[in-house]
């Protein structure tokens, strides 16, 4: 491949790979799963980027290669992890493109929520969002109980996803 | 249930549980249950993952890689992508291809975690400390004020984003997602929302919301914001937002001054002289044919065939009339412009336009700009477009619109429109006069 298509390659790859890996994760409820399949993916992707139409989009491409490697990967873990069955896995890979389009607006939006959270749950996000520590280990330092501040972060990230519906909703 | 309409909490539990992998068996096959059953549990999920990623992303201080086969590389990610652009094996250019930031470390060998920048290039950068020089050199980033006498510093941050500073000035980068500029002139670029960037300045903030902008701090606490594309807001989440063409005055005392930007400034900002003169001035204006100050040649510019006609009113003389006549929807004029490879150079288009008095556009109608970009088969793949004369213009009144964009790879030649939204009408006209075209260099992007 030459210099011009690798570097095409990078440059579509860097752009769409956080939407890749949340289409993933979609798929693949374990972060780890879906970091590793996004892998594989960049791999099949890279070894078969001579096929990809510069005309068309990048990202239902990437998609079906993908969508490919998380099959690939179900037939090899569906042992022992924990998995969508094939029916809900089928329906959320379809469904993806039109539940993420408009995800521009609604991040611009989760930062306005963000800004008119309390000061405590904005910390109490930012805590959990900016540590590696599990939510266990984090509830010594707020003087929570772990079951308490999971509930606390349940009760913000629904507060957080339905404001930036309602955000949405008021601007059409 | 309609899009707003809340989570249900039932959903919300389930939900929370699975993301802090705290869900139990018979959570799982509920859950598993419902998105069988529900389209509308499937989007709310969607959304669910969504929002759980953006929160870490904004947040999250891991190292991106995380698998071993990638814990084996000794350069900063940054770095290898440079490298990978310079053409090197594939199997280098897909271990760059990270995925995001993932669970903590299980080993106490696990590298640092990653600098909040990473110096990719440098231009005749001269730094005020050898030291920096030396630490910016091996992946480092220094945790004082980074003083670049001259030449250009180019950074990529962690999260994608493109940070080039131009000399003299001073920088650091506090935390990730920021940077802070003490003074002179930096240039940003933010291809992603997760790269997103706030800058601070000595007069206040400027808050990226997707785009690329120019920021310049004096040493007397003023900051100019120049957009090239996208919005950026100053002051705070909630201040004031400077659309692409826009550029602001910011003072410290919260004053701020929004207006149209010029080519000069632009190219000024972004670090570059430009590679024509400004629009509205003849030489090698790519859009100014000799004759152009007498009207648009009919044999430079093409259009929509029986609804251009030469008018004697245009702002400086004669101009360029289309007319709606009820033929086509948007009637117009257009002049191929090909200069090789537009990649990456910065472009500012301008025209002037009025509706004539004697067939005055109605509500519904409006004028526009547009630029067309085209691959090297003559395809078109893009487009800006600024619109003017929408509301109830005065016939006889020229406005003035611009717009600034930067071409994507593979931009070939644009095609530069001056566009009458004629909604299908038999009447209403727009004189367009001193349309213009301005090419000039940017910093490259990683």
């Amino acid at each position: 491949m030459d210099d011009d298509r690798s570097r095409q390659f990078v440059m579509l790859f860097a752009r769409h790979e956080r939407d890749l890996y949340r289409y993933v994760l979609t798929l693949l409820p374990s972060p780890a799963d879906a970091e590793d399949v996004v892998q594989e993916a960049a791999t099949a992707l890279w070894q078969n980027f001579e096929s990809f139409d510069p005309d068309r989009p990048f990202l239902p491409w990437a998609c079906r290669f993908a969508y490919h490697q998380v099959l690939n990967f179900r037939r090899r873990q569906k042992t022992h992890r924990r998995l969508f069955s094939g029916a809900v896995v089928e329906a959320l890979a379809v469904e993806w493109p039109a539940h993420a389009d408009g995800a521009d607006a609604r991040c611009e939006a989760l930062d306005r929520c963000l800004g008119k959270l309390p000061p405590a749950d904005r910390d109490l996000v930012r805590l959990r969002y900016a540590s590696d520590e599990e939510v266990g280990a984090l509830a010594g330092r707020t003087g929570q109980t772990p079951n308490a501040l999971y509930k606390s972060l349940q009760r913000i990230r629904k507060g957080l996803l339905d404001c930036v519906a309602r955000t949405l909703n008021q601007e059409r | 249930m309609a899009a707003a309409d809340p989570l249900p909490s039932d959903l919300a539990r389930l939900f929370s549980e699975l993301v802090e992998g705290t869900l139990t068996d018979e959570g799982f096959a509920e859950l598993d249950a419902r998105l069988a059953a529900d389209p509308e549990a499937r989007r709310l999920y969607a959304r669910y993952v969504e929002l759980h990623d953006a929160l870490g992303r904004r947040w999250a201080n891991a190292p991106p890689a995380t698998s071993p086969a990638l814990r084996v590389a000794s350069r900063s990610p940054a770095r290898v992508i440079a490298t990978g652009l310079a053409g090197v094996a594939a199997a280098v250019v897909v271990a760059v291809l990270l995925p995001p930031a993932g669970p903590p470390p299980d080993v106490a060998t696990e590298p640092p975690a990653a600098p909040h920048a990473t110096l990719v290039a440098a231009r005749d950068a001269v730094w005020a400390d050898p030291n920096v020089d030396q630490a910016l050199s091996a992946g480092q980033l220094p945790g004082v004020g980074l003083r670049l006498e001259s030449g250009t510093a180019e950074f990529l941050l962690a999260d994608g984003a493109t940070v080039v500073a131009r000399g003299p000035a001073v920088v650091r980068f506090p935390a990730r997602g920021r940077v802070a500029v003490d003074l002179g002139r930096v240039f940003c670029r933010c291809p992603t929302p997760a790269s997103r960037v706030v800058v601070e300045t000595p007069a206040g903030e400027v808050i990226d919301l997707g785009t690329e902008f120019a920021v310049e701090s004096r040493p007397d606490r003023t900051a100019r914001v120049a957009v090239v594309s996208g919005e950026v807001r100053v002051g705070s989440a909630s201040g004031p937002s400077l659309r692409k063409g826009q550029s602001a005055e910011v003072r410290a005392d919260g004053l701020l001054v929004v207006r149209a930007i010029t080519a000069a400034e632009l190219a000024e900002l972004c670090g570059a002289a430009p590679s024509a003169e400004a629009p509205g001035h003849a030489g090698d204006n790519l859009l100014l044919d000799p004759g152009f100050d007498r009207g648009l040649a009919t044999e430079t510019w093409g259009g929509t065939e029986g609804h251009l006609s030469p008018d004697p009113g245009g702002r400086t003389g004669p101009g360029l009339r289309v007319s709606a006549r009820g033929f086509a929807s948007f009637p117009l004029c257009r002049q191929r412009v090909r200069t090789g490879d537009l990649g990456g150079k910065l472009l500012v288009a301008s025209v002037w336009a009025a509706t004539p008095a004697d067939d005055p556009i109605s509500p519904g109608q409006f004028a526009g700009l547009k630029v067309v970009f085209l691959d090297g088969n003559d395809r078109e793949f893009g487009f800006v477009k600024q619109h003017l004369l929408t509301g109830r213009p005065v016939p006889g009144r020229f406005e003035q619109v611009r717009l600034a964009a930067i071409a994507p790879p593979r931009t070939a030649a644009v095609s530069v429109q001056l566009i009458l939204y004629a909604a299908r009408r038999d009447a209403g006209a727009v004189v367009f006069d001193a349309a213009a075209l301005s090419v000039a260099d940017v910093p490259p992007a990683p």
